[in-house]
């Protein structure tokens, strides 16, 4: 572990200079380093202790460790893979590999620590690192990156605090000392800290109330660089929650509560609801396509929340399982949302259209992309939220699953919206020379639309690293054998719906190519009825399309705007530090009389 | 007898900085600072005033007298010097405050402070 | 002896006067050999008593193990302030008698000769405040500045009067419980004033923000670090400090409104003024703890504020409108900056704030590590904005230049102005202190032996009062 993160220190100096003689060298060294991480993190026993720059023991390799990191992996892999194209439209190649390096690295070295202040340490390096990404994107980008850093500041100084209130009482910083004398401190306390070190995780993943940068953020940042904001650092988010709800007792540290989940979880169950609710409201009402997988993300982040919240056999497995559908999903979706743009030059979903016949392969990892995120099977997305609502059904949660129930439906909606405005419905004027992406882009798409669909029908794989986390922390593991999951209301054999699937698309496609061919004619004819127009993009169907539903919630209340309101008060008060700055002498001696007098009155 | 001298530093004191706080021209708030500082002068000389005291000077005629304490006085001698500095560089910033705003008036000052900006 | 730190820049000073620019050049000389003379010839635990007066009637000049770091670090900043600032006519003459000043402040046993020497220091640094015309600003510091002189005065004068010696390690005699608290009071007031806590330093925004290359050096980084010695040396030595939860809450206060004072400003300057009232705000407020961690971290903490801001001034001193994109080496050394003090990891920021926070809950203090990390949630927003809205602006920038020269077509030699906006000294002098920042990053036992060594002294009476005794009766 310390010789890859070394390595991956070093690379991103390296990457940098190489990045000089052919901007295409830094991201084949992110790739070569990630491939390389892949290879040892995979092989190395769960367990292993190593130093860290002298550091005795700062390194521990834990079940959640290797989960995690094998995802981030996988997503770092894919990500370098394409950048080698895309590498040419970056605004500042020789910096953005570097920083990509390095935020592998602070990202690697937060999985790989139970010390909470080298945690913290990696963090902020992941942070500072990906900060730097962000303006590099599009105009917007700079103010998106005011709202990264001070939304993942709050989340991770509470993460501080909460670390250095634990070593005020305990006098250690490793996670799992502690984790075992937590459960006789007073309640306050308890609340306290588990609230504090959480935040970090809330705010990095996008969870309500902190889930306004996401938007922002993952909307304006470099194309590519958005599906590792969205694939891989908001797991980041995950990972802090996934790790204290694991490795603190929460259940003996807070009283039961409601269908034998305790308080606490039941908190975070709500946020996970709220989270999934806006989520999925706000994604169905963007028209750009970045934006809309953002809010999804935030969506998607309430799901793994719940079932991590959960804390239970099936739950907690599920919330696991659903941490690596995203990521790869989110992934797939980003990487040919950045195929698109890189062809068409926008991410306004009303200025595209009919991109399915010139970029045919974009379009299928789109679309498993989708299936997956909306949970429909045979693709790994179902399995997670099968997951969680199960353990929502039998614990008898049925307000959260009917909300994880709209989520789901929603994300229906919201993924169609890219899907008809971008790939479907009909091409734009100016897209009719676009071309597919070149072979490079496409590759690592296709890898991802593959181990997709590969963990939908076979999840033993995912299923044994979620199983593994589960017997570290003391949990029941889950239940699986071969391709067939329990829960205790039942079971689901994923290779027979497979096979299901297989026979009615086959059936489907038996009758496609024997039913009479229709007859093509251009689109535009089919609603203008031969009419000439004279503004196409009004009729666009992808223009408002949504607005049905989007007037249902118009005049919601916005926290983006909410926030900013809060930030002209301070700066109000700000104006007034100002203007006192800005008096004269005679207004500064009535200061110090006031302060010379309330130095003397306090004594006497 | 020897308190009043201390009562008229502290008055003076007060003089000072009630013109710090009501005037508005600037040369005004540097000569109420300077009274200020002449108030503390008066109170430190005061401190070292023994009554009847003669002056500390060794000689065939006061051997052994009377002094007042003489450390006060050199420390207050010292004081004036750096007070008349700070009067000269005062006055020296307020000559240039006046070329560039055409005025010691702080109202109007802002007042040409935000035309300039 | 340590009396050669005084007269030194003292002697060249006045040599400089014939010419108008001989200061400038002596001024490297000078700070280089006044290290020199601290690294090999003067080594801590010693005492020079001038004119060979016993110490509790004379002068006496102190060097002891508290001082003598803070000579180096301040020697240190005169270097590379020499080096990095634009110093016009008389400036180095000037700059030569701070060095004196800072000097001796730092060296003198005795409260009246500090009271000479903060009142050199606040002289010059008047006339240095008003620099790039900035004469209303330095009016205000120059009024509020002279009562806060005026109160020390009095502090002193009443020293004597009750412990009958100017000495500071004799003064620590006086019990009288009425006396003591009055004294430290008076004493309190200037250092509020001239470190800049908030009711108190408001007249830091005017100054700071004038762009120039030396004022905010010269005081918020030099004079700032010489008072704080002062400061521990007073109500962490010899007195106790009075009220010390009131000076905290007086300190936290500051901390928050000049964050939000920052947060609200349009331009860079003055954003960075209210920062580093910020800075030496957190300083105070954890002086007034009295305990050796905390003070430790205080030690610290300073040093990375100073160091980090001197870049940052100095930066924005030769910016004006300009981006970081023709001057990569510039941007580097503010971003690096700029990170270290919003306390990120791998700069000595971070580990300001580690040492600081750790400190602070071991004696459980909740309050001051909360304040401090919503200060930082604030900076973070402010900085990053400054250094992206810097990064990025070339772009906007290029367009507008390639306009002008358009228009006119001797545009050739501004182009090559903006090429090479930061002289190579400030340059070479930034990129040094950033690296430093890193280095200390990596390495914080470098600076931390240090300050624990400095926070153990300060807060144990005994050695210098035996140093003196020894010279002394």
């Amino acid at each position: 572990m310390q010789s890859l993160l070394l390595y991956l220190a070093i690379g991103a100096l390296v990457g940098y200079f190489l990045s000089m003689i052919n901007k295409r060298l830094g991201p084949i060294v992110l790739l070569a380093l990630s491939l390389y991480g892949l290879f040892t993190l995979w092989n190395m026993p769960i367990g292993s202790v190593e130093d860290l720059f002298g550091f005795e023991d700062i390194l521990q390799f834990t079940a959640l460790s290797k989960y995690f990191s094998i995802i981030t992996l996988i997503v770092f892999s894919c990500y370098a893979f394409f950048n080698i194209v895309w590498i040419s439209k970056a605004k500042r190649p020789y910096a953005f590999s570097a920083l990509s390096i390095l935020t592998l690295f602070g990202t690697l070295g937060v999985f790989l620590t139970p010390h909470l202040i080298a945690l913290y340490i990696f963090w902020e390096v992941a942070v500072v690192a990906s900060l730097f990404i962000v303006p590099m994107g599009k105009e917007e980008s700079k103010k998106a990156t005011i709202w990264y850093i001070v939304i993942s500041s709050i989340g991770s100084y509470m993460f501080l605090y909460g670390t250095f209130l634990l070593y005020s009482k305990f006098g250690t910083f490793n996670l799992f000392e502690i984790s075992g004398d937590i459960a006789s401190e007073g309640t306050g306390f308890k609340w306290l800290v588990s609230l504090l070190l959480l935040g970090a995780g809330v705010a990095k993943s996008g969870i309500f109330p902190l889930h306004v940068w996401l938007r922002n953020v993952h909307g304006n940042a470099p194309d590519t660089f958005s599906a590792v904001l969205s694939g891989q650092l908001v797991k980041m988010g995950s990972y802090i929650i996934a790790l204290f709800l694991g490795a603190f007792p929460i259940a003996t540290m807070f009283s039961q509560f409601y269908a034998g989940v305790n308080i606490f979880s039941y908190v975070l169950i709500w946020l996970g609801n709220i989270s999934i609710l806006i989520g999925t409201f706000m994604a169905i009402k963007q028209n750009d396509m970045k934006m809309l997988m953002a809010y999804s993300t935030v969506a998607n982040g309430g799901y793994i929340l719940i079932g991590l919240a959960l804390l239970d056999q099936v739950g907690f497995a599920g919330g696991l399982f659903h941490v690596i559908n995203h990521a790869l999903a989110a992934t797939m979706i980003f990487l040919s949302f950045a195929a698109v743009v890189y062809r068409t030059g926008t991410t306004k979903i009303d200025e595209m259209g009919g991109l399915i016949f010139k970029m045919p392969v974009t379009f299928v990892t789109y679309l498993v992309g989708i299936i997956s995120i909306a949970g429909i099977p045979p693709t790994s997305g179902f399995v997670s939220k099968w997951m969680i609502f199960q353990s929502l059904i039998s614990k008898g949660m049925f307000v959260t699953a009917m909300f994880t129930f709209v989520g789901s439906i929603g994300s229906f909606l919201y993924v169609f919206r890219p899907l008809a405005g971008v790939f479907l419905g009909q091409l734009k004027r100016k897209d009719k020379d676009v071309k597919e992406a070149p072979m490079i882009m496409l590759l690592p798409m296709i890898i991802l639309v593959a181990l997709t669909i590969l963990w939908g029908v076979f999840p033993q794989q995912v299923l044994v690293w979620v199983t593994d986390v589960q017997r570290q922390f003391g949990m029941e593991p889950f239940k699986f054998d071969g391709t067939v999951l329990y829960s205790n209301l039942g079971h689901w054999d994923s290779w027979t719906v497979f096979v299901m699937f297989m026979v009615g698309f086959i059936i489907a496609a038996v009758i496609y190519i024997l039913m009479p061919k229709g007859k093509k004619i251009p689109l535009d004819d089919q609603y203008t009825s031969g009419e000439f127009l004279h503004n196409f993009d009004l009729y666009h169907y992808a223009t408002k399309y949504y607005a049905f539903l989007e007037r249902e919630y118009e005049g919601h209340p916005s926290f983006e705007d909410w926030y900013t309101s809060i930030v002209n008060v301070l700066k109000a008060i700000g104006k007034g530090v100002d203007y006192l700055v800005r008096r004269t002498a005679s207004a500064y001696t009535f200061w110090m009389a006031l302060v010379l007098a309330l130095l003397l009155w306090v004594r006497w | 007898m020897s308190n009043i001298i201390y009562y008229v530093s502290f008055i003076i004191l007060g003089i000072g900085i009630y013109g710090i706080v009501s005037q508005k021209n600037l040369f005004k708030q540097l000569i109420s600072l300077s009274i200020i500082d002449t108030a503390v002068n008066i109170f430190i000389v005061a401190l070292g005033y023994v009554e009847w005291g003669e002056a500390p000077i060794y000689s065939t005629i006061t051997p052994v007298a009377n002094f007042v304490d003489p450390l006060p006085q050199a420390l207050v001698l010292t004081a004036i010097v750096i007070g008349v500095g700070i009067l000269a560089l005062g006055s020296v910033l307020l000559v240039h405050i006046n070329e560039k705003y055409g005025s010691l008036d702080p109202d109007e000052i802002r007042d040409t402070r935000e035309v300039v900006e | 002896m340590i009396a050669l730190l005084i007269a030194v820049p003292l002697v060249f000073a006045f040599a400089s006067i014939p010419h108008e620019r001989l200061g400038r050049y002596f001024l490297p000389f000078v700070a280089m050999f006044n290290l020199v003379c601290l690294f090999f010839f003067m080594h801590p635990e010693q005492i020079l008593e001038v004119g060979k007066w016993p110490a509790a009637y004379g002068i006496a000049l102190v060097l002891d193990n508290v001082s003598y770091p803070f000579l180096i670090f301040v020697n240190f900043l005169i270097l590379m302030m020499s080096l990095s600032a634009t110093l016009e006519n008389r400036y180095g003459t000037l700059l030569l008698v701070l060095t004196a000043a800072v000097n001796g402040i730092m060296l003198t046993g005795d409260f009246f000769n500090s009271f000479v020497f903060l009142e050199i220091i606040s002289v010059i640094a008047y006339i240095v405040a008003a620099h790039k015309d900035n004469a209303l600003g330095a009016f205000k510091y120059l009024i509020f500045g002279g009562i806060g002189g005026t109160m020390y005065l009095l502090g002193a004068v009443s020293v004597y009067v009750k412990s009958g010696t100017l000495n500071m390690a004799y003064a620590s005699f006086i019990t009288d419980p009425m006396v003591v608290p009055t004294i430290c009071i008076f004493f309190l007031i200037t250092f509020l004033v001239e470190l800049k806590v908030l009711p108190l330093g408001l007249w830091a925004p005017d100054v700071y923000s004038n762009g120039s290359s030396v004022t905010p050096i010269a005081l918020g980084s030099i004079v700032t670090v010489s008072l704080v010695y002062l400061f521990s040396r007073i109500f962490l030595n010899i007195f106790d400090l009075p009220n010390p939860q009131l000076v905290g809450i007086l300190a936290m206060v500051s901390i928050i409104f000049s964050e939000l004072g920052a947060l609200k400003q349009k331009g860079l300057g003055r954003a960075l003024s209210f920062a580093t009232i910020s800075g030496v705000s957190t300083v105070v407020a954890a002086l007034s703890m009295r305990e050796s961690e905390i003070t430790s971290a205080a030690y610290f903490y300073l040093f990375n504020d100073v160091v980090s801001k001197f870049i940052l001034f100095t930066l924005f001193a030769y910016l004006g409108e300009r981006g970081f994109k023709s001057n990569k080496t510039a941007g580097i050394a503010f971003t690096f900056a700029s990170l270290s003090v919003v306390g990120f990891p791998m700069f000595a920021g971070f580990w300001a704030k580690y040492y600081l926070l750790k400190a602070l809950f071991q004696v459980n203090s909740y309050a001051l590590p909360a304040i401090i990390l919503i200060a930082a949630v604030i900076e973070a927003g402010y900085l990053i904005k400054w250094n992206v809205e810097l990064w990025y602006k070339e772009e906007d920038r290029e367009k507008d230049r390639e306009d002008v020269e358009a228009e006119k077509a001797e545009g050739v030699e501004e182009v090559e102005e903006v090429e090479d906006f930061v002289p190579f000294g400030a340059q070479v002098v930034t990129l040094l202190l950033a690296l430093t920042l890193v280095v200390v990053g990596f390495m914080p036992g470098l600076i931390h032996d240090q300050t624990m060594s400095i926070a153990n002294h300060v807060l144990d009476f005994r050695p210098y009062l035996d140093l003196i005794l020894k010279g002394g009766m």
